[in-house]
C-alpha cells in the first residue's frame, strides 16, 4: 500500500460509510471501477468499521493504567538522590527495573540509574552476591558494554530498601523496539551489528563474565557522534551476569529464575546450566532474529518451550520467508543453535566470521554427530508423565456388566476413539472398522463406529452400525451405566438432537466423553458453553491435543482467532510430541480454515499447503484430499479459475480412488460457494451442478440438499428465480426433517428473498433478504459452514452458503 | 562503590520546577524547525510532567478523582507553559507531543506487563497455571503500538489523530482544533483508522 493508495482506499471508505448498508456492496463496486484489491480493503473496512465488539475499545487505555504505571515508583522526576543525583526524567521499565534519567551533580554529567527489582533487594546475602557481581560486570570496559559506574542504596519512601545502578546513559533504541516495528534487517546491518556484539560478548567472556541473559531487548543502537548512518550497539545488563568458572556457574546461582525462555539455551532452561556455550547460543538467537524477523521456536508456554528446543533444530532460516539471505547462514545459524553445547561455535567472533562468509564450510558445517543425550529427553518425559497421571484416562468397560473386548479389538478402538478426538472421522472409521472385524460382538466398538461414519458424512452406514447395535443389545438396562450413556448419546447425535445427545456425554466421566459433550453443544449452537467445556478440560488435561484441537475450532468459531491460534498451537505441539503426524494435519487444516474466516488468505493458503505436504508423507487420502478442496476454495476465492479446476479434479480423482465421495461432493460445493462469495454466478452454478451430480449418484443425501441449496442461490442471483425455487424446497425438505438449523435458516432467506425478487427490483429483494435471514438466525450463533463470509457489507445480508464442513453439521 | 548506609528520605516533595519552564517554549519553537535534540528533550519534559502529575493525583486523592489523559494533558500544558502564550504551532505542537508521550507512557506500561508476565512464567508455578496464558490488553496495546507506527508511514496525519484521540482522549472538537483541520476530517480520518487498526489488532494475535 502506498500513500497514495491510502488516500484513495480513505475516499472509497468515506462514501461507502455514508450509504445504506444494502447499497455499500454496489457502490464500493462501482466507486472501485474494475480495481478488485481496492475494492475488497474497502470492503474489509467498512465491516470492520461495523463491526459489533471491536478488540480496539478493549484496549482503550484508561485511568485505571496510568494509574498502574505511575504507582509506586522508586524516584519522582526533581529529587536529589544520595544528593548527588537529580533524577530529570523516567525513561522506561524493564524486566530488571525502572530507568531513570538523572545528572550527576558531581561529575556534572547525565547519567542512567536502573532500579533493582524489590526481591533482589530485599534478601541481604542476595544483594551481597549482586553487589559483587556487579564488581565483576565492571572490570568489562569495552566500547560496546554499557559501562555500570556504581552500585547504590538508599531507602524507597515505604521504608523498603532500594538498590540502583548508575550507569552510562544510552539514547538510542533498544534492537527489540527495532525489530519489533521494522522486522528482519538486511544482511549486511545484521552483519555490522554483529560484528559489534560479538567482540563486546568475547571480551566479556575473557574477563570471566557470562552476560546470561543477552536478547535484543538488551542490545541498544547509539546514533554516532559524528553522524552518519552507522551506529554503535551497546549490549546492556551484564549486571546479571555471574563468574563462571571453568564454564560452569557457580551453585548458588537460582539461575532459572533469571533470564528470557525464548533466547535461552536449551541446557540453561532445563538446569540452569550456564556458561560461554550458553551466552552463544542466545547470541545465536538474536542473529537469527534480527536475520528473519521471528524466532527460531516460537511457543506459548516455556515447558513447551523447552521441549522443542531440547528436541528439534529451529526452522532453516531460509525457509522463514526472507529474502537476501547468504545461502550459508543456514548452516551457521542452525549450528549457532545445537542442542548441545558442543556442537556451537567457541566463540562470539567465530561465529560472525562464520556468517561473513570468511571461514572454511568445514567449521561452518556443524562439528562430529554429537552424541545424543537420552537422559535429558527422558528427564522431560518424567516430567509429562505426572503430568499425565493427573489426567482422567478412558478405562473401558471397567465393572461387572461391561463386555471384555478381544484384546486385539480393543487396541484398534482404543485408536480409533482417539482419532474420533482428532477431529480425524475418515481415519477413525478406518481403525474402528478393524475393532468392529476383530470382535464383532462388541457393542461399543459399533456404537463408535457408528459415530465416526457419521462425523464422516456416510449416514448409511452409521445407521447400519446402530442396527447392530440394537441386535446386540435387546436389554439396554442390563448394560453399565457408561455403556448405555455413550449408546443413547451417538444415537441422539445421529437424529441430531445434540442438546440431549450432550446432556448423555455430560454423565460419562472421562476426558473422551466430555469431549464428546462439547461437540455436541457446539453443534447444538451453545459455541460458548463449548467454549467453556473445552476451557476447562484444557485446564484439567493440558497434555490433551485433542481438548486443544476442539477448544481451538470452536474459538474460531466464536470469532475470537487470538485465543484459537494459541490453542491450535498447543494443539499441535502435543500431537508433535507424540509424533501424531496426522493429528498436527488435522491441526493445520483446521487453522487454515479459521485464517480463511478472518480473511488471512495468505496465511490460510500457506497452512494448507503445509498440510498437504504432511498429508502426503503420512499417506492420509482423506487429509490430502481436504487439503486439496481447501486450497481449491482458496483458488476460486482468488478468482483463479483454471488453478481452482485443476484442484478440484485432483480431489474427484482421489476421493473416486479412495471411496470417500461425501468428501468430493464438499470440495465441489466448497469450491462454488467460493465462486459465489466472488458474485460470479455462472461459475458457481457449474460447481453446483457437478456437486448435485455426484451426491445423487453416490446416494449422498446431505450433500445433495446441501448442493440442491447452494444451486439454488446461484440460479435466485441469475434472476431464474422459478427455478431456484424449486431447489430450495426440496432442500428445505430435507433440512427440516434432519433438524439441520444453519442450513434452514438460509433455506428461509433465500426463498423469501426470491419471492420478492420475482415481483419487485433488486434492490428491495437484498434488503429483505438480510431482515428474512437475520429473523430466521435469531438466537442461533451465526454461523458460516463453509468459512466464505463475503468481505464485509455483502456478507452481512446474505445468507451463509453451505460448503465444505458440511460434515460437521 | 558509593555506599552510603544512611536512609535517605525525602521529607518534603523537593521538585526542581523551574528548569522546565524557563525553555519549553523555545524549545517548542526550535523543535518545529526540525531541531531533533529540541524534540527529545520536550518529549522528555512533557513525560517526566505527566508523570510528576499522575502520581501527585495518586497522593492525593484515590478514588474520587477521575484521572483522564486529556485533563492530565492540560494540567501538563498549564504547568509548562502557562501564561507564555505560544504562538498557535506551539501549542498544537505541544499536544501532538504529549498526545505522543502519553502513548509512550502507557506502551511502558504495556511491556512492563509483558516482561513481567514472560518473567512470571520462569518460576516454578505449576504447570497448568503456565499454560493458560491469559489474553491479555498489554498484548494488543503492544500491537496497536506498532500498527500505529505503520500508519503513520501511510499518512502521518491520520496517525496523530489516532494519538490525540485514542492516547490523549481528546474530543472530535479538540483534535480539530489542535490540528487545524475541520470536525469532518477528523471524524472521517478516525473511523477509517479505528477501522484499519481493528483490523490490524485482529490479524495480529
Amino acid at each position: 500500500m502506498t500513500p497514495e493508495r491510502w488516500q484513495r482506499v480513505k475516499e472509497l471508505f468515506d462514501g461507502a460509510i455514508a450509504v445504506s448498508p444494502e447499497q455499500v456492496a454496489g457502490h464500493v463496486s462501482r466507486a472501485a471501477a474494475g480495481d478488485d484489491a481496492m475494492e475488497q480493503e474497502v470492503l474489509r473496512l467498512v465491516a470492520l468499521h461495523r463491526t459489533a465488539n471491536p478488540l480496539i475499545d478493549q484496549v482503550q487505555p484508561d485511568v485505571e493504567m496510568l494509574r498502574q504505571t505511575i504507582h509506586n515508583r522508586a524516584f519522582r522526576i526533581g529529587q536529589t538522590v544520595q544528593g548527588r543525583f537529580a533524577v530529570t526524567a523516567f525513561l522506561g521499565e524493564g524486566g530488571m527495573g525502572e530507568v531513570y534519567e538523572a545528572s550527576d551533580l558531581q561529575l556534572d554529567e547525565s547519567v542512567a540509574l536502573k532500579t533493582v527489582r524489590v526481591d533482589q533487594a530485599a534478601d541481604p546475602k542476595a544483594r551481597d552476591r549482586f553487589r559483587q557481581e556487579i564488581q565483576l560486570a565492571r572490570r568489562v570496559t569495552h566500547p560496546n558494554v554499557c559501562r555500570i559506574h556504581d552500585l547504590s542504596e538508599t531507602v524507597r519512601l515505604d521504608g523498603q530498601p532500594l538498590l540502583f545502578l548508575t550507569m552510562e546513559r544510552l539514547r538510542g533504541e533498544p534492537l527489540s523496539v527495532l525489530l519489533r516495528r521494522d522486522g528482519a534487517r538486511p544482511a549486511a546491518e545484521v552483519l555490522a551489528i554483529a560484528r559489534q556484539l560479538a567482540n563486546a560478548l568475547d571480551a566479556a567472556h575473557a574477563a570471566g563474565v557470562l552476560h546470561r541473559d543477552l536478547k535484543p531487548a538488551n542490545v541498544f543502537l547509539e546514533p554516532r557522534q559524528s553522524g552518519g548512518s552507522d551506529v554503535r550497539a551497546v549490549i546492556t545488563d551484564f549486571g546479571l551476569s555471574r563468574p563462571h568458572v571453568g564454564g560452569h556457574a557457580s551453585e548458588t546461582t537460582n539461575s532459572a529464575m533469571f533470564g528470557t525462555p525464548a533466547y535461552m539455551a536449551p541446557e540453561q532452561i532445563e538446569e540452569g546450566r550456564v556458561s560461554i556455550a550458553s551466552d552463544l547460543y542466545a547470541f545465536g538467537v538474536v542473529l537469527y532474529e534480527m536475520a528473519t524477523g521471528g524466532l527460531p521456536h516460537e511457543s506459548s508456554s516455556p515447558m513447551a518451550l523447552a521441549v522443542k528446543k531440547a528436541r528439534h533444530a529451529p526452522a532453516a532460516p531460509s525457509s522463514r520467508g526472507v529474502a537476501g539471505l547468504p545461502a550459508w547462514w543456514d548452516a551457521v545459524l542452525l549450528r549457532a543453535l545445537s542442542v548441545q553445547p558442543e556442537g556451537r561455535f567457541a566463540s562470539a567472533v567465530e561465529m560472525v566470521e562464520a556468517l561473513e562468509g570468511v571461514l572454511t564450510p568445514a567449521v561452518v558445517a556443524a562439528p562430529p554427530a554429537p552424541r545424543r543425550r537420552q537422559w535429558r529427553l527422558i528427564a522431560i518425559g518424567a516430567a509429562m508423565l505426572l503430568l499425565v497421571a493427573s489426567v482422567a484416562v478412558w478405562q473401558p468397560w471397567r465393572g461387572q456388566d461391561a463386555y471384555r473386548p478381544q484384546r486385539e479389538a480393543l487396541e484398534w478402538f482404543t485408536k480409533g476413539e482417539a482419532a474420533l478426538g482428532e477431529d480425524a472421522p475418515y481415519k477413525a472409521s478406518r481403525l474402528l472398522e478393524r475393532a468392529v472385524r476383530a470382535d464383532a460382538l462388541w457393542p461399543v466398538a459399533h456404537v463408535r463406529l457408528a459415530q465416526a461414519y457419521w462425523e464422516a458424512d456416510r449416514m448409511e452406514d452409521a445407521r447400519e452400525q446402530m442396527v447392530r447395535v440394537s441386535t446386540l443389545v435387546p436389554d439396554r438396562s442390563r448394560l453399565a451405566n457408561r455403556e448405555r450413556l455413550l449408546i443413547e448419546g451417538v444415537q441422539l447425535l445421529l437424529v441430531r438432537d445434540f442438546d440431549n445427545a450432550a446432556a448423555r456425554f455430560g454423565g460419562l466421566q472421562d476426558t473422551a466423553g466430555q469431549v464428546d459433550r462439547g461437540k455436541a453443544l457446539a453443534l447444538g449452537n451453545h459455541t460458548e458453553e463449548a467454549v467453556a467445556l473445552f476451557e476447562q478440560l484444557a485446564r484439567q488435561a493440558p497434555r490433551d491435543a485433542a481438548v486443544w484441537l476442539h477448544l481451538a475450532i470452536r474459538q474460531a468459531q466464536q470469532q475470537t482467532l487470538t485465543p484459537a491460534l494459541n490453542a491450535f498451537q498447543k494443539a499441535e505441539e502435543l500431537f508433535r510430541l507424540d509424533s501424531n503426524l496426522e493429528g498436527v494435519t488435522s491441526v493445520i487444516l483446521r487453522r487454515s480454515r479459521a485464517l480463511q474466516m478472518t480473511k488471512r488468505l495468505a496465511e490460510s493458503r500457506a497452512e494448507v499447503e503445509k498440510a498437504l505436504e504432511l498429508a502426503v508423507t503420512t499417506g492420509a487420502a482423506h487429509q490430502q484430499a481436504q487439503a486439496l478442496s481447501q486450497l481449491a476454495a482458496l483458488a476460486s476465492l482468488a478468482g483463479q479459475t483454471a488453478e481452482a479446476r485443476t484442484l478440484a479434479d485432483r480431489v474427484l480423482q482421489l476421493a473416486a480412488a479412495e471411496r470417500m465421495p461425501a468428501l468430493a461432493v464438499a470440495a465441489l460445493n466448497g469450491v462454488g460457494a467460493a465462486f459465489l462469495a466472488q458474485l460470479n454466478y455462472v461459475e458457481a452454478e457449474g460447481w453446483f451442478r457437478r456437486a448435485l451430480e455426484l451426491a445423487a449418484r453416490s446416494g449422498l443425501s446431505l450433500g445433495d440438499a446441501t448442493a440442491r441449496l447452494n444451486l439454488a442461490q446461484a440460479l435466485v442471483r441469475q434472476n431464474r428465480t422459478a427455478e431456484g425455487l424449486q431447489l430450495a424446497a426440496a432442500a428445505r425438505k430435507y433440512f427440516e426433517a434432519g433438524n439441520y438449523r444453519d442450513s434452514l435458516v438460509s433455506t428461509y432467506g433465500l426463498i423469501t428473498d426470491a419471492a420478492i425478487q420475482d415481483g419487485r427490483n433488486d434492490e428491495a429483494a437484498r434488503a429483505s433478504e438480510g431482515r428474512a435471514h437475520d429473523a430466521g438466525a435469531g438466537g442461533l450463533s451465526r454461523r458460516d459452514p463453509a468459512g466464505f463470509s463475503v468481505t464485509g457489507a455483502v456478507s452481512a445480508g446474505w445468507p451463509p452458503l453451505t460448503g465444505p464442513d458440511q460434515s460437521d453439521e | 562503590m558509593v555506599n552510603d548506609q544512611t536512609p535517605w528520605r525525602c521529607s518534603s516533595p523537593c521538585i526542581i520546577t523551574s528548569i522546565v519552564e524557563a525553555n519549553i517554549t523555545e524549545l517548542l519553537a526550535s523543535a518545529r524547525q526540525g531541531d531533533r535534540d529540541s524534540g527529545r528533550r520536550v518529549m522528555e519534559l512533557v513525560y517526566s510532567e505527566l508523570h510528576r502529575l499522575a502520581s501527585g493525583y495518586m497522593r492525593r486523592e484515590r478514588s474520587e478523582h477521575t484521572l483522564q489523559p486529556s485533563a492530565l494533558i492540560n494540567e501538563a500544558y498549564l504547568r509548562l507553559i502557562g501564561d507564555a502564550a505560544p504562538s498557535f504551532q506551539s501549542r498544537s505542537h505541544f499536544y501532538v507531543t504529549a498526545a505522543q508521550v502519553m502513548r509512550r507512557i502507557l506502551i511502558d506500561h504495556a511491556l512492563a506487563r509483558s516482561a513481567e508476565k514472560r518473567g512470571a512464567a520462569l518460576r516454578p508455578v505449576p504447570f497448568e497455571d503456565a499454560l493458560v496464558l491469559a489474553q491479555d490488553n498489554a498484548e494488543h496495546l503492544l500491537e496497536l503500538d506498532i500498527a500505529l507506527d505503520r500508519l503513520g508511514r501511510l499518512d502521518n496525519r491520520q496517525r496523530q489523530i489516532v494519538e490525540l484521540r485514542f492516547f490523549a482522549g481528546l474530543s472530535v472538537e479538540e483534535t480539530a482544533q489542535t490540528l487545524g483541520i475541520s470536525d469532518k476530517t477528523v471524524k472521517r480520518d478516525w473511523a477509517m483508522a479505528r477501522a484499519w487498526l481493528e483490523g490490524e489488532l485482529r490479524r495480529n494475535p
